[in-house]
């Protein structure tokens, strides 16, 4: 930078980067792993030695480097979140959880969104595990291989998963009791009167061949996550009042907002729509309740929703939204709370968390039109 | 997986000696560079298979002097506006091979602070930060000053010298408010954050973009021949139930706003959940004008009128930036402004004769 330019005078230019350690040794004259051990505190190093090297560190504006000390103690105190959408709320209250935990125990969180892809997923944990990360908070993909896991538990490396369980890993895995929480939303509407029950999964369209059984039976176990324990919950709810769960209600054709406002629309053109509609986050909330606006459909008068999540706008909409209220920081929290007691040692076989949901009614249900 | 193999996973010598050849070697063959024999790197890649070795990134980065990683510094990733503007950084980042690190300042200076000192020990290749506060620059002048390439976005730090990408905050506001100014309000309330008071108190955090969407406000009111009353203007922090209690206040006035215009999506929920609360309707008691176009904003009833920011291109131009600079353009920082544009839904309306509207609070 010319010095008519500006302005600005520094210790080194923009845009080399800070000093590094083979800097500092090339200074101070000596080899870079003399300099490692004088400025790391460890091994054993002449005094002058040990002056020259600090003295040429302090030139260069040299910071202590956490990648050296990594070297050295064999942990990089970060963590890797892997989860599907950081937009949607669900993911980033639940980020904002695990954070709150690593920061306040010493630990970074380096943050990877998957979209639900699962190529993505499995070139992330590779990536996070080159990076030495200590340990992995993942929301794995829907039905997902998960071999990339199993191959970072038996490294050593602790894994939790959020809110979704993969049968056979041997992780943790924190959420809610997604099968409950489904049965006891579709069991309200029941007891409204409804019998049409739209569930909008976000599963992804390849998981829809897997819901066409007659009945849904087994789906807790095809899909093998949130979307299908949450299908298997509904299931149960409507076989116990005596219905024949017809597949052609439930929905899996992604995860976005826009795809939740297809489904809808879909399923409302059926010769038999439902009189109600069950989404299983807070974007798809959105997407089934702007389709109804968009048809002219009164909520709740005509149809009724219920959503899982309590969004912070659930209160600002018209109706106000009747939600399941998951413990979203709480979830977060307590998975990075299980991760760090894991990275310390804890070696019991793996535990599944269950944290309670709350039932919150507003005003989007209501009995079915006669 | 044998048992009795370290916990950390196979080490490089592990491979080496599995491979009977020297460490110097196996490092070449699996890090591909260096002149290794065809024979050798078989040998190499079949021991690193046999022995699930993963490369050691942070061994190798001792050697690059890079981490591939960049940090991201924010006020809160719950809120809609940095969740949305940390997506668009990490969707580059990671196509260009970067990951990112993340911290929450919850708009706290001690926080962002401690956050810039541990991710440049860290060594992040890059450092993004939305400043909790203008006044507060020393750790940033310090990071700037080691090296470390820095950016700042969504806020203003004057005269830092670092590239910046922003929104042209005094112009938006500006706007949003002639919007309301054009549609007959004359008596327009401004829900806004941190510092934009007209008494901002010493020692007062002060976010930029409070400071300037108010600057744009006032601007409004000139240009519409109105009187700026600073008793219009509440200010204070981004929470949601601390935004809900301002508009109670603002909208418990006896001449109380026929408009509101709020500078952030929070602040604007709150105003919704407000009105709410002392039983006036929107647009009819009172018009809204909302700052970022959050997934809701279509779906709440009225359908809201916002100054949409982009905010995904903004997290996204930030990263580009930076990885530019990683990549070793030098060039003089640039202060990189990017516009928001007017949305108009159904919040907004002419101001009617007021209705004698009871309040229930």
């Amino acid at each position: 930078m010319k010095p008519e330019d500006g302005v600005f005078v520094r210790a080194s230019d923009p845009g080399q980067g800070m000093a590094t350690l083979p800097q500092v040794a090339r200074v101070a004259g000596v080899s870079t792993a003399t300099a490692a051990r004088a400025l790391g505190g460890y091994g054993s190093v002449r005094p002058s030695t040990r002056e020259k090297v600090v003295d040429a560190a302090e030139r260069l504006g040299y910071r202590p480097n956490g990648l050296a000390r990594s070297m050295i103690t064999g942990s990089t105190k970060t963590l890797g979140v892997v989860l599907s959408d950081i937009e949607n709320p669900f993911f980033s209250r639940a980020l904002r959880g695990v954070s709150d935990i690593a920061h306040a125990h010493g630990y970074e969180v380096l943050l990877v969104n998957t979209d639900e892809d699962l190529a993505v997923e499995q070139n992330a944990v590779r990536v996070l595990m080159e990076k030495r990360v200590d340990g992995l908070v993942v929301s794995p993909s829907e039905g997902a291989d998960s071999t990339h896991l199993a191959g970072v538990i038996a490294s050593g490396t602790p894994v939790v998963l959020l809110d979704r369980r993969i049968p056979r890993l041997a992780a943790d895995t924190v959420g809610i009791d997604n099968r409950a929480a489904a049965r006891d939303v579709t069991e309200r509407l029941l007891a409204l009167g409804h019998r049409r029950i739209g569930l909008v999964t976000g599963a992804p369209p390849a998981a829809a061949a897997l819901l066409h059984g007659h009945g849904l039976p087994g789906v807790e176990k095809v899909i093998g996550s949130t979307a299908g324990l949450r299908a298997a919950g509904y299931r149960d709810a409507l076989v116990a009042a005596g219905l024949t769960p017809d597949q052609g209600y439930v929905s899996a054709e992604g995860f976005r907002r826009q795809d939740a406002a297809a489904a809808t629309k879909r399923l409302m053109s059926l010769a038999q729509p439902p009189t109600a509609f069950i989404a299983l986050d807070s974007l798809l909330s959105l997407g089934v309740l702007e389709a109804l606006s968009g048809l002219g459909v009164r909520c709740p008068q005509e149809v009724s929703v219920i959503g899982f999540d309590d969004a912070d706008w659930a209160e600002a909409v018209s109706p106000p939204l009747t939600v399941v209220n998951q413990p979203v920081h709480e979830i977060g929290a307590e998975a990075c709370r299980r991760l760090l007691a894991r990275i310390a040692g804890d070696s019991r076989r793996a535990l599944h968390r269950k944290l309670s949901t709350t039932f919150v009614q507003r005003g989007s249900t209501g009995p079915p039109p006669q | 997986m044998p048992t009795g193999s370290p916990p950390r996973g196979a080490t490089i010598l592990d491979v080496a000696a599995g491979a009977g050849v020297s460490r110097a070697t196996a490092a070449r063959a699996l890090g591909g560079y260096g002149s290794v024999s065809p024979a050798a790197r078989e040998k190499v890649l079949a021991a690193a298979g046999v022995l699930s070795y993963r490369a050691n990134g942070v061994a190798r980065s001792m050697i690059t002097g890079r981490t591939m990683t960049l940090g991201v510094i924010v006020g809160d990733i719950e809120n809609d506006f940095f969740a949305r503007l940390v997506r668009g950084f990490t969707d580059v980042a990671r196509a260009e091979g970067f990951d990112t690190v993340l911290a929450s300042t919850d708009e706290r200076v001690d926080n962002e602070r401690s956050a810039v000192r541990v991710f440049l020990e860290r060594r992040v290749d890059g450092l993004m930060v939305a400043p909790a506060s203008m006044r507060d620059r020393d750790h940033l002048v310090t990071a700037r000053d080691s090296g470390a390439r820095l950016l700042v976005v969504d806020r203003r730090m004057p005269r830092l010298g670092v590239d910046a990408v922003l929104l042209d905050n005094v112009a938006a506001a500006q706007e949003a408010v002639q919007q309301l100014v054009a549609a007959g309000h004359r008596r327009i309330g401004l829900l806004t954050g941190v510092g934009a008071g007209h008494d901002v108190v010493a020692g007062e955090t002060v976010v930029s973009t409070s400071t300037d969407r108010l600057e744009g406000y006032r601007r409004a009111l000139s240009d519409g021949g109105l009187q700026f009353d600073p008793g219009y203007v509440m200010a204070g922090d981004f929470h949601l139930h601390a935004a809900r209690a301002r508009t109670v206040t603002l909208l418990s006035r006896t001449d109380r706003p026929t408009a509101v215009f709020a500078t952030d999506s929070v602040l604007t929920l709150g105003v919704l959940l407000g009105l709410r609360d002392v039983g006036l309707s929107c647009p009819e008691d009172v018009s809204v004008v909302g700052f970022d176009d959050p997934d809701w904003a279509s779906v709440v009833t009225p359908p809201l009128s916002v100054m949409a920011q982009p905010v995904y291109e903004l997290g996204a131009t930030a990263a580009r930036r930076l990885i530019a600079r990683v990549r070793g353009n030098a060039s003089r920082p640039t202060t990189q402004i990017l516009r928001a544009s007017w949305r108009g839904r159904k919040s907004v309306t002419t101001p009617h004769a007021r209705r004698d509207v009871r309040l229930t609070r």
